[in-house]
């Protein structure tokens, strides 16, 4: 009998040893995390939905605390603590200010290019800025560029220019470096190349007025005849898809992850509400209609959580499993979209005014999936 | 191993030839009834997870053997967990081995979702009681030789509950009804009738007015990951058949079909994913002796859901052919839908769920 369950657990590659907890590390940082989100962003939520764009000191606290180098390896000044801790980080941001996610997100994402696709030269020289936050970056590495828009690269004697327009960028009014995706080619076959562009070199544009997401900018960014040395071509001439793919990827990753802390805090939402509400002379937490939303929005919270840590964990342990990150995204995006809609069901006539919170998450999660280009199949 | 050796025999259990009690032997001497029974008692003593797994797996093959096997460990976890030593050193070695078979006596016509409306009693005579009373949709009636009854032993506006293993030798114990049901076949689901039915006080389980806290804990930390954990076998079984009829079907070349179909088979594949993370962790919080009502309610009530439309989904996309007795689809969309009631109605685990997250959020 002991032969059998020798070969069953080999069988299943050691599942019997899973271990579903946090270590102590990964407490103390969800723990850190929390805090800095409740002190820091908490009280400045109404003043970002005024002044849509992200506080100067909740930047440089989540610089102070390491938030930008998490994915950055020790060596070039970042902490290295890899996937399951961006993914923790976002999530507990992202239950506070999903805007303040979604700027760190799109920091991520230039990281993220030069990380995978970086010289060394490029890699020392603007890592270590861009864990620190003395450096922020910006990424025009849009999905299907609209026509007339995106970027032109010509090669000149001694250089590149470029030319053009990116819109919708996360972080355009706040980036001082820029990843842009531009076309090199437009015959036979349409080819992109990735630069690393400092300002000058580009200037941002306008600031989309966008519905949700108030606390981080996207805007316009704009090249003029701008010079950029061959030495600032990022991942080799004519391989931007691969670039682009591999910052899309990386930010699909996140989205999932800001999905997350919109759904806990939905859920939060919706149970205190539940609890204050009197109606009928009870509170409408005691109604069964009212359960049922909570459990549904619970359910998805925590299939959705659950498929991400798996995933992030798997990618930490070096089987990282992209396919399965699609699918994982967008069951997280269609449970997003419940939970808000529940959660504002919920709160009635009161989910539609801002002294609620619920509709700043409704807001935000559609916008979360539009900016990423992630939003579910109907 | 579960394929090899019972697949040959699978289909004289699904045409009422054989009973699921037939194939128990087997699974027995595999020590995959034992898997949460403590080794001291004789079982291997592997927890909750591996119990998760070994159902899954069988269900996959088998949701009616998987079924009676884990109803059988839902009533051997009454005993492990709320035995004293002597019940347990009593009860569990046979029920290890197979030798005992458990059935769980909870349900009445007047009270499933609400056990409550128990209206068995349990009248206290001396050193036994004698119970009266009619429990139904009971899974293993038949099958069993012995099963945990729970009774009314004080009446009045705040009735108490008591849990009894009562021997089905004793006189005054016998099956009744059994149930036609959608599916199951070979593993009953019927009445157990109890006719002043004598029982000796050392065969209640707990103290006396602790029946229904027993059996509700069961149902939620044990019953609840045994169902959860067949509806993730169903659900894989409707994959692999729905990726093996697209791979064969030669009806349409691969690039005539509508690619919404592969995305749907994929979205499920996350799905079961899903599922299964929700119902492992639970597992393993009940294995960590935490608390987990909440994970577990949730993790059936998904598991269950997925399983039913993963079934008709397949359904769907094998056309007619998923329609015909001999698709395995449609009895896995028969026995989904079984699933559904099992230890609680998806609308009770969302109460359940709701529940825990009020109290979490006061």
């Amino acid at each position: 009998m002991q032969d059998t369950f020798t070969s069953f657990k080999h069988k299943t590659k050691g599942t019997l040893d899973v271990n579903f907890e946090f270590n102590r590390e990964q407490k103390l940082l969800c723990q850190a995390v929390r805090e800095f989100a409740e002190q820091e962003i908490a009280p400045r939520v109404g003043q970002m939905e005024e002044a849509r764009e992200m506080p100067a000191e909740v930047l440089r606290g989540m610089a102070d605390l390491g938030f930008l180098g998490v994915n950055i390896p020790a060596e070039f000044g970042g902490t290295g603590l890899g996937a399951l801790a961006r993914l923790l980080i976002l999530e507990e941001l992202g239950r506070v200010s999903a805007a303040v996610a979604a700027g760190l997100q799109a920091m991520y994402q230039g990281i993220d290019a030069i990380l995978a696709f970086g010289t060394e030269y490029q890699k020392r020289e603007f890592l270590p800025d861009l864990a620190a936050g003395r450096r922020l970056a910006a990424t025009a590495a849009e999905r299907l560029p609209f026509a007339g828009r995106g970027s032109e690269a010509e090669w000149r004697e001694d250089g590149w220019v470029l030319n053009g327009r990116h819109n919708l960028i996360v972080n355009s009014h706040l980036a001082d470096l820029a990843i842009v995706v531009a076309r090199t080619h437009n015959e036979p076959r349409r080819q992109y190349t990735a630069f690393i562009v400092a300002k000058p070199g580009w200037q941002p544009g306008r600031s989309e007025d966008k519905f949700g997401l108030h606390g981080c900018t996207a805007g316009e960014i704009i090249l003029t005849d701008c010079r950029v040395p061959s030495a600032m071509v990022l991942g080799g001439v004519d391989n931007g898809q691969a670039v682009a793919g591999r910052v899309n990827e990386g930010s699909r990753f996140d989205s999932l992850a800001i999905a997350l802390g919109i759904m806990q805090a939905s859920l939060e939402a919706a149970a205190r509400f539940a609890g204050e509400r009197v109606l009928y002379r009870k509170p409408i937490g005691n109604l069964q209609a009212i359960q049922f939303k909570i459990a549904e929005i619970y359910t998805g919270l925590e299939a959705s959580r659950f498929l991400a840590y798996k995933l992030a964990w798997s990618k930490d342990q070096g089987r990282p499993r992209g396919q399965d990150v699609m699918t994982a995204v967008e069951y997280a995006m269609t449970a997003l979209d419940k939970a808000t809609r529940q959660a504002m069901d919920i709160h009635g006539g009161y989910g539609c005014v801002r002294e609620y919170p619920v509709e700043r998450y409704s807001r935000d999660a559609q916008m979360l999936a539009l900016l990423n280009d992630i939003s579910p199949i109907p | 191993m579960i394929e090899c050796e019972l697949a040959p025999h699978l289909e004289r259990l699904e045409s009422g030839q054989m009973r699921a009690l037939d194939f128990l032997p087997a699974l027995a001497q595999r020590g995959l009834l034992g898997v949460d029974i403590p080794v001291v008692y004789g079982g291997t003593g592997l927890g909750q997870v591996a119990r998760v797994l070994v159902v899954e797996e069988l269900a996959r093959v088998s949701a009616t053997l998987a079924m009676m096997i884990q109803c059988f460990q839902l009533g051997s976890d009454f005993v492990t967990r709320f035995g004293t030593e002597e019940q347990k050193a009593k009860f569990l070695p046979g029920l290890a081995r197979g030798e005992h078979q458990i059935a769980i006596g909870v349900t009445e016509a007047t009270g499933g979702s609400d056990p409550a409306g128990i209206l068995t009693t349990a009248r206290r005579e001396g050193d036994s009681y004698v119970l009266n009373g009619r429990k139904v949709f009971i899974t293993n009636s038949h099958a069993a030789n012995m099963a945990v009854v729970v009774a009314r032993t004080k009446d009045g506006p705040a009735p108490e509950f008591s849990a009894f293993l009562v021997e089905k030798t004793r006189p005054g114990f016998r099956v009744g009804r059994m149930e036609a049901k959608l599916g199951f076949r070979g593993c009953e689901a019927g009445e157990l009738i109890f006719q002043d039915c004598r029982v000796p006080a050392a065969n209640r389980l707990g103290e006396e007015g602790q029946g229904l806290m027993i059996a509700l804990a069961e149902i939620s930390e044990s019953g609840r990951p045994g169902v959860a954990a067949m509806a993730l076998g169903l659900i894989q079984a409707s994959l692999d058949a729905g990726r093996d009829y697209l791979a064969e079907s030669s009806l349409y070349l691969p690039m005539d079909r509508p690619p919404l179909i592969y995305h749907q088979l994929n979205t499920l594949e996350t799905e079961l994913e899903a599922a299964r993370l929700l119902t492992y962790r639970a597992a393993w919080l009940k294995e960590s002796s935490r608390r987990c009502d909440t994970e577990m309610a949730a993790a059936k009530y998904l598991a269950t859901e997925t399983a039913v439309r993963a079934a008709l989904m397949v359904m769907k996309i094998m056309g007619h052919q998923g329609a015909g007795r001999r698709s395995l689809v449609e009895r896995y969309w028969r026995e989904a839908l079984l699933l559904l009631p099992s230890d609680g109605t998806p609308d009770i685990q969302k109460i359940v769920v709701a529940k825990g997250v009020l109290a979490k959020n006061r």
